[in-house]
């Protein structure tokens, strides 16, 4: 593709960008005294904050892109990874979970498993989430850098070094307060990069009626209009698969397991003032979640219409978004469009970045390695190792430019610890018999579940392959959902398994962390006082509900 | 941090009264302080400032610049955005946004630090260290 046509002006709205970017760092500096306000905000952040860096530290640029990748290759089914994927978990993350999180002051989601099973569940859990933190903090930046070369022509040392270097500023400066100030910035001005260039798109082609007549005569044709078409079990033609894998795999399995439990996510909620703003955090997160395919699918359907050959000589799915803006936006709204991609790029980064020091520092440094020192001590360490995380998250992008495939290999082993999180997590706050080995017994062999369905029983299973025919070509999709409900299965057959052969903890240990086993320092709920009726998680977790059950129905 | 004990002592029932008391003047719910910081460092938590005004300001200087680039663009530009005014329109939202964003600060402002949370004896505190 070509390059993009970028003047001083747009140059110019980059810089004013990056110049209050690091004046967030510098202002959020006064804010830090312990390791608690470095790392958690001090917990002292009001929900709308919380809610839209929940969803921003996941609207990372890679996200973008990919799902307009995505909606260019599949067409509108790419929904299912927002209204079934997402939205529903986060509901349910706010509602049901968030009063274990937040209400027994864990200070990280491995440490909850600390707390609720024991040391082997905390140190298998915390330590693949860090290495997984820098893996992904490494690979985005590796992507960035790609996407910068073939947009502005940067080397891709030089984007590496200046991205990471922003991301180190505000993060040592500011800690998590200065990353999520960062994503809810981020999130704005990404909105205005991308709400123009669907407008102006959607104008182009003459409007969405017309966008879909074209879209029936390209080769993705008719089925990329629909989202639950061809998902029937046993003769799937949808690009993802059936909707078994959809539904339980990726609904339930993949999504709760991310959106409930990955600590870069849960940490934004753990970072809100009180348990009612940490509820509402990803609720309030819901609402713009819902509409964002509006600007991800929508520009992958006009790149698909728009761009001749794209994803062959028309250049990468990938680049979709970027073609877009080349093609649509003058100068000006180029540049904050251009301010929006970088920011996003920078926020995949520090999301991972600020959520692996917090887990370093207190699971494994505190816990594990130097017990008992001043808080001071701690404040301390978290500095260090988030510059240590960047350092090794330039290595890892240095690594990945010469070895992408060895990448996503790695990144798809990490994907098997992910896999069954959600069955140990869902067991351990419901079942108060579930035993302190059980915990990771349950997370082990989650992971050899998915490994085993990826290696074992995928290539020899016609069903995975297009068609269903033992020569079709295998679906990375389904493969990836059915790994995931193998995973979950195995997890929780395990989980009981050694449960029932294994001592509970007795059950005052439990206190707050399971339901039915109240917290005795907990207040009355008679004396907390009640929230006001907006305020309310159930009214805004079954509004967001609500409205993607309107939506699929009108998507059909 | 994995092995709780019992909460020990003989003053049990004046710390249990203590402690009603001091969830009655706390009118929310109120997460326990931290078991590792208490009677070290305060939080400086409360001296951060407004994200409101920082997105009002990079707005409205988005805003400004874009709409006075607009009245330059070219009619190729124009063209390229299909015939729609992108500078223009995009430089006028962005203001809107700005006035929107002081605006809300303005009628609700962050809150003033709280006066002292009330606090709670170390003894009371769900033990959590080894």
């Amino acid at each position: 593709m070509g390059k993009l046509d970028v003047n001083w002006f747009d140059y110019g709205l980059l810089i004013i960008y990056f110049i209050l970017v690091i004046g967030i760092g510098l202002l959020a500096r006064r804010a830090i005294a312990t390791s608690e306000d470095f790392l958690l905000s001090g917990r002292s952040l009001p929900a709308w904050v919380t809610g839209l860096a929940f969803i921003s530290a996941n609207l990372g640029a890679i996200e973008i892109l990919g799902m307009a990748a995505n909606g260019a290759k599949y067409g509108i089914s790419t929904v299912h990874y927002y209204w079934i994927g997402a939205v529903p978990a986060m509901v349910f993350l706010g509602i049901v979970m968030m009063p274990f999180y937040y209400g027994s002051r864990v200070r990280s989601v491995p440490e909850y498993l600390l707390r609720r099973f024991n040391k082997p569940t905390h140190l298998f859990n915390g330590l693949t989430f860090a290495v997984a933190a820098l893996l992904n903090a490494g690979v985005n930046l590796y992507a960035m850098a790609v996407i910068i070369e073939a947009l502005l022509g940067w080397p891709v040392w030089l984007s590496i070094i200046v991205a990471a270097g922003f991301v180190l500023i505000y993060i040592t400066l500011g800690g998590l307060s200065g990353a999520i100030y960062n994503e809810v910035l981020q999130f704005f001005v990404i909105l205005a990069g991308l709400i123009p260039l669907v407008i102006v798109g959607l104008h182009s082609v003459g409007g969405w009626g017309e966008l879909t007549d074209r879209v029936k005569q390209t080769a993705l044709g008719e089925p990329g209009l629909s989202t639950w078409g061809g998902t029937a079990v046993g003769n799937w033609t949808n690009p993802l698969g059936d909707w078994i894998g959809i539904v339980m795999g990726l609904g339930f399995v993949l999504s709760f397991g991310y959106w409930t439990t990955n600590f870069a996510e849960v940490q934004r909620a753990l970072s809100a003032k009180d348990l009612s703003a940490a509820q509402r955090t990803p609720l309030i997160g819901a609402f713009p979640k819902i509409f964002i395919p509006a600007l991800t699918v929508i520009p992958g359907l006009l790149a698909i219409v728009l761009i001749p050959k794209l994803g062959t000589t028309g250049g990468d799915y990938n680049t979709a978004i970027p073609q877009l803006m080349g093609r649509f936006l003058p100068n000006g709204a180029l540049g904050i469009a251009l301010a929006g991609l970088l920011a996003a790029f920078m926020a995949g980064m520090a999301a991972n970045v600020s959520s692996f020091n917090t887990v370093f520092t207190y699971d494994i440094w505190q816990d594990y390695i130097r017990k008992n020192r001043s808080d001071k001590y701690y404040l301390n360490v978290g500095r260090v190792v988030t510059v240590l995380g960047v350092l090794v998250g330039i290595s890892t992008a240095f690594i990945a430019s010469g070895f992408s495939n060895i990448m996503d290999y790695i990144q798809l082993l990490f994907g098997f610890f992910n896999a069954p999180v959600f069955a140990t997590f869902i067991i351990a706050m419901f079942w108060k018999r579930a035993t302190p080995w059980a915990g990771v017994s349950g997370l082990a062999a989650g992971t050899a579940g998915a490994a085993a369905f990826q290696f074992l029983i995928a290539p020899h299973w016609a069903y995975m392959n297009a068609g269903q025919s033992p020569d079709g070509t295998p679906n990375p999709q389904i493969i990836n959902f059915y790994a995931a409900m193998m995973a979950f299965v195995a997890d929780a057959v395990v989980t009981i398994v050694v449960t029932l052969a294994t001592t509970p903890k007795p059950v005052h240990q439990l206190a707050g962390l399971v339901w039915g086993v109240p917290d005795p320092n907990a207040p009355d709920p008679a004396t907390v006082k009640k929230p006001p009726i907006y305020e309310s998680p159930k009214l805004l977790g079954g509004l967001a509900i609500l409205i993607v059950l309107v939506l699929s129905l009108i998507f059909l | 941090m994995s092995e709780p004990t019992e909460p020990s002592g003989s003053s049990e029932r004046d710390e249990e009264r203590e402690r009603r008391l001091s969830r009655e003047v706390a009118s929310r719910f109120e997460p326990r302080p931290d078991p590792e910081h208490l009677g070290k460092e305060a939080s400086a938590s409360s001296r951060l400032f407004d994200l409101r005004l920082m997105i009002g300001t990079l707005f409205g200087i988005y805003g400004i610049l874009l709409t006075i680039y607009s009245f330059f663009d070219s009619q190729a530009e124009i063209d390229r955005a299909a015939g729609i005014h992108l500078n223009l329109w995009l430089g006028l939202s962005m203001l809107l946004v700005c006035v929107i964003f002081f605006g809300w600060a303005r009628l609700q402002p962050q809150k003033p630090p709280e006066p002292g949370e009330p606090t709670v004896p170390p003894e009371n505190q769900q033990p959590t260290a080894e």
